[in-house]
């Protein structure tokens, strides 16, 4: 409850004033000789209850009415916050919820941003005010000591309300005398007075964007995988490349709030500028969304064939080439091969992975580069063979085997003769492993059988074992690469993989690990409140906004920090480093939090009620009664 | 005389200053013949039948009227001996009140001028000063003795209490019935009095009761804190005069019907008075109903 008219608090005193008239009006009795003062002693005892009951009566209704009219004056209202009274003109607090939120538009097409401003530039007119917004980094003081005459878009410039906000923490140590301008949408638990901007169930049909993630279906095709969020209902979703329509859906939001919709891309390699769309409704911010899309195209490998044969059927690459022709239309990879001892010409720098199959010994150079562009994020496969020299594989590769290798092994049958019918079988793989290739479980490489193959001694990053414990594939990092080792021949020479029904969709998926999945990517994203950072790899640290904005990133600890100042993706020069601004999906749920933000509006009171007309009525009839009371008398006397 | 005339009458017999001339006076205004020669009583000639009273001689029951009339019936015949008539005046402290004229002296008036028409009737009258003075009993000789036994009540100053019962017992003690009338307030008797009328009635005494109140003992048109002081030496009671002014009419009426189920329960006449009222009316209704 709060009173409009304050100043005159003291009238309240005058409530006592019936009392001391009271007190002061009775009289000394008069003297006077009666004779049948026995009747006036009987009647008295009839109704000396009665007459007390009266005069107690009589004081109270005259109390009571004197009271209300003094409290009427003070014009007291149920539930108006203190410091918002029209009539006060002490300083004040004001306090602004500049979350994503207030940029919905009311039902009179007024931001409550907007409306917010107004209503505290109304309070700036009249009395001096601090100013500070709650944003999502935090309170943020504009206007710190009160003072007359405050422009409040004077002060916040061109800041627009983004990103979720704790108001509660905002209001924490706020003083009395203050008043936070919001729509209610952002839980709030405090004492200080609230002006709710927003009436009950306005602004509340949004929809907006959440997660956004990429995935390469095979070949070209890119699936987007859209998260929307907002009130229930059909939405549609419409992606742009470069500006021009490419794809759209529609997607059905539960009571949740929250759908997942999936759009289909078809790219060549390449960078594109990917818009996604949503229609029009109460706020536009949460209805866009720009990102930098990366289609890199088919996995790029480069073998260098050990055991080259005239017969394709005996060649060392047969069931490569066989893998490829597979894929060719779905999800494929291209296979670059040369012959060992040629590999100092192989374009490695055009791949992403590197197969060495069967390689007796390979050149000093190609050695080196390769162990520079497997720390730079390319892959590298080792298949043995007939041809391996596990000392010479040593050496041609040192740091970059995954393991420390040994001699190579035999299956052999009861007489101590090598024989492939005393083959070993593979046990499961690991399940996980076989998750990051893709495949289920099992994968169909249960039943696979070796009977040669290479010993490693190695406790770490072993994927796939044989059924007695020996490794079959290991798989370690190596700088931003990464490196795998199969301890038997990639042809049926050691071993029956290669025929197994598993084999294509694990050496696809293998392949694209170990060229470290760079086939597709998104540029990333971050929130209102957020810090993007980045290794340190350009030297121009200049970030520009799609649509107009620049900003520069800062240095620290040898990483890019960078925090945008509006929504949007940020682009480096060179179009080197993207990073997106985007919305949270909580601020485009302001239904899902429309109950509590009202029952916060209760407690802090908008809907307020005048008390003083019920006062005047109240006290009016407390004189009315008395009134009658008093009439009634006088007729008893005068009858 | 006109009842506007009776009205002013009260002021003018105060105006008269004495006793005896107020007295006088009153008897003046009288009208010719508002009161019979002699009382009403068995042996003499018949007046009228009257019904059946406890107290009444059977041998005075008509019995053939009776029974025609289904009810029983008794013979009214004027006296045709001297009637004693006794005019009780209460004297007690509470006689004092009353303005412009006190209950005492309107007590004054209507018991002297009983016990003179009386006299005037050929009938003997004593008056009695009941309460206080014990030696105030005076008979009405002759008219011509009006004066000194006026001059004897006017010196009396009422005080004491009221024992109206005492009163009534050297009545009880005489021979002869008679007639008594008893000029009170009432406020201070209690049901051994209205017995002891009852007893008197019985005994074939014509009792007549007449009850003085002030005119502001009857309207109570006080307003205020008052601190009422009784005059026979009552706790004194302090209240809001306005607003026990119900409660107390309310009260008097009680004690009016008090008065009236007694009377009527010991077969007295219940004559009320008022003392801003003219004496006139008070009177007639006494001679008129009585056998004086």
């Amino acid at each position: 409850m709060s009173f409009l008219n304050t100043a005159i608090w003291p009238l309240l005193a005058l409530g006592g004033v019936p009392l001391i008239i009271h007190l002061l009006t009775r009289r000394p009795p008069r003297p006077m000789e009666f004779a049948p003062i026995g009747l006036l002693r009987r009647a008295l005892r009839r109704q000396e209850r009665r007459m007390r009951l009266r005069r107690w009566l009589l004081l109270a209704l005259r109390t009571a009415w004197v009271l209300c009219l003094l409290l009427a004056v003070l014009q007291p209202q149920w539930g108006r916050p203190a410091a918002a009274v029209d009539g006060d003109r002490s300083s004040l607090a004001i306090v602004l919820d500049s979350s994503g939120s207030m940029d919905t538009k009311g039902s009179d097409g007024e931001r409550f941003y907007d409306r917010a401003l107004a209503m505290g530039q109304a309070q700036a007119d009249r009395r001096p005010i601090s100013l500070s917004h709650c944003t999502a980094q935090g309170l943020k003081t504009l206007v710190a000591e009160p003072r007359s005459g405050v422009n409040l878009r004077a002060e916040l410039g061109d800041y627009q309300p983004l990103g979720v906000v704790s108001l509660s923490a905002c209001a924490a140590g706020l003083p009395e005398s203050a008043l936070v301008l919001t729509d209610g949408w952002s839980g709030f638990a405090g004492d200080v007075p609230v002006q709710i901007v927003a009436e009950p169930g306005e602004g509340v049909a949004n929809w907006g964007f959440g997660e956004v993630t990429l995935s390469r279906r095979g070949g070209n095709s890119y699936k987007l995988r859209v998260e929307v969020v907002g009130q229930p209902g059909q939405r549609r979703i419409e992606a742009l490349i470069n500006g021009d329509p490419r794809a759209a859906t529609r997607v059905t939001l539960p009571a949740s709030g929250r759908a997942f919709a999936q759009l289909t891309l078809g790219l060549k390699p390449g960078r594109y500028l990917l818009e996604l769309r949503l229609p029009a409704d109460t706020r536009e911010a949460d209805n866009r969304r720009h990102l930098v899309l990366h289609a890199s195209g088919p996995t790029r490998l480069l073998a260098v064939n050990g055991d080259a044969r005239d017969s394709a059927y005996a060649d060392e690459l047969y069931y490569i080439q066989q893998a490829e022709r597979a894929l060719d239309h779905h999800d494929p990879f291209t296979l670059e091969a040369v012959v060992a001892g040629e590999e100092h010409r192989a374009p490695l720098q055009d791949s992403d992975v590197v197969l060495i199959a069967n390689v007796a010994k390979l050149d000093p150079g190609f050695s080196q580069a390769l162990a520079s562009f497997v720390r730079g994020g390319g892959g590298l496969l080792i298949s043995v063979g007939a041809n391996t020299d596990a000392l010479e594989l040593q050496r041609s590769l040192g740091a970059l085997l995954p393991v420390q290798v040994r001699a190579r092994w035999a299956a052999k049958d009861a007489e101590g003769n090598p024989s492939k019918s005393a083959a070993l079988q593979a046990s499961a793989p690991q399940s996980e492993w076989l998750k990051t290739i893709g495949l289920e479980a099992g994968g169909g490489l249960l039943r696979t059988r070796i009977w040669q193959g290479l010993n490693v001694d190695a406790s770490k990053g072993v994927k796939w074992r044989l059924a007695d414990g020996r490794p079959l594939w290991i798989e370690r990092s190596f700088g931003e690469g990464r490196v795998a080792l199969l301890t038997t021949s990639i042809d049926r020479d050691h071993a029956d993989l290669a025929i197994r029904p598993g084999f294509v969709p694990m050496l696809r998926g293998a392949l694209r690990t170990l060229a470290g999945d760079q086939a597709s990517q998104l540029s990333p994203s971050v929130l209102p409140g957020q810090v993007w950072s980045h290794p340190l790899e350009i030297d121009d640290s200049v970030f520009r906004r799609v649509g107009g904005g620049v900003i520069r990133a800062q240095v620290l600890d040898d990483q890019l920090q960078l925090e945008p100042s509006a929504l949007g993706l940020w682009q480096q020069r060179d179009q080197g480093l993207a990073v997106e601004l985007r919305t949270d999906p909580l601020e485009s749920q302001p239904h899902t939090q429309a109950s509590e933000s009202r029952a916060v509006q209760a407690g802090t009171g908008q809907d307020h009620v005048p008390l003083w007309p019920w006062l005047l009525l109240f006290g009016m009839l407390f004189l009315a009664a008395e009134s009658l009371v008093l009439l009634s008398d006088h007729q008893a006397r005068a009858a | 005389m006109s009842v506007q005339s009776t009205q002013g009458l009260i002021e003018e017999l105060s105006r008269l200053g004495r006793l005896h001339v107020q007295v006088r006076r009153l008897i003046e205004a009288m009208p010719l013949g508002a009161h019979a020669a002699r009382g009403v009583q068995g042996g003499g000639d018949f007046v009228e039948h009257r019904a059946f009273r406890a107290g009444d001689e059977p041998a005075r029951v008509d019995w053939r009227a009776s029974a025609r009339s289904e009810r029983v019936l008794v013979r009214e015949q004027r006296a045709e001996r001297r009637l004693m008539v006794h005019a009780l005046i209460d004297t007690s402290a509470s006689m004092k009140s009353g303005e412009p004229v006190t209950k005492w002296r309107y007590g004054c008036w209507l018991g002297l001028a009983a016990a003179y028409c009386a006299r005037r009737g050929g009938d003997a009258a004593e008056l009695h000063g009941i309460a206080g003075d014990p030696s105030a009993k005076h008979r009405l000789r002759g008219i011509a003795e009006l004066e000194s036994v006026a001059d004897r009540f006017e010196a009396i100053e009422p005080a004491g209490q009221t024992n109206l019962y005492a009163a009534l017992e050297p009545l009880a003690a005489l021979p002869d019935r008679g007639m008594a009338v008893i000029v009170s307030d009432l406020l201070s008797v209690d049901d051994q009095f209205w017995k002891q009328l009852a007893e008197l009635r019985s005994r074939g005494w014509h009792l007549a009761v007449m009850r003085v109140l002030a005119e502001d003992e009857l309207n109570f048109a006080h307003t205020g804190p008052i601190r009422f002081t009784g005059l026979e030496g009552e706790e004194p009671l302090v209240v809001d005069a306005g607003a026990l002014r119900q409660a107390y009419l309310e009260e008097l009426e009680r004690f009016d019907a008090h008065c009236i189920e007694q009377a009527a329960f010991a077969g007295v006449r219940l004559i009320r008075c008022d003392t801003g009222r003219s004496p006139l009316e008070p009177l007639r209704s006494l001679l008129e109903g009585a056998v004086l």
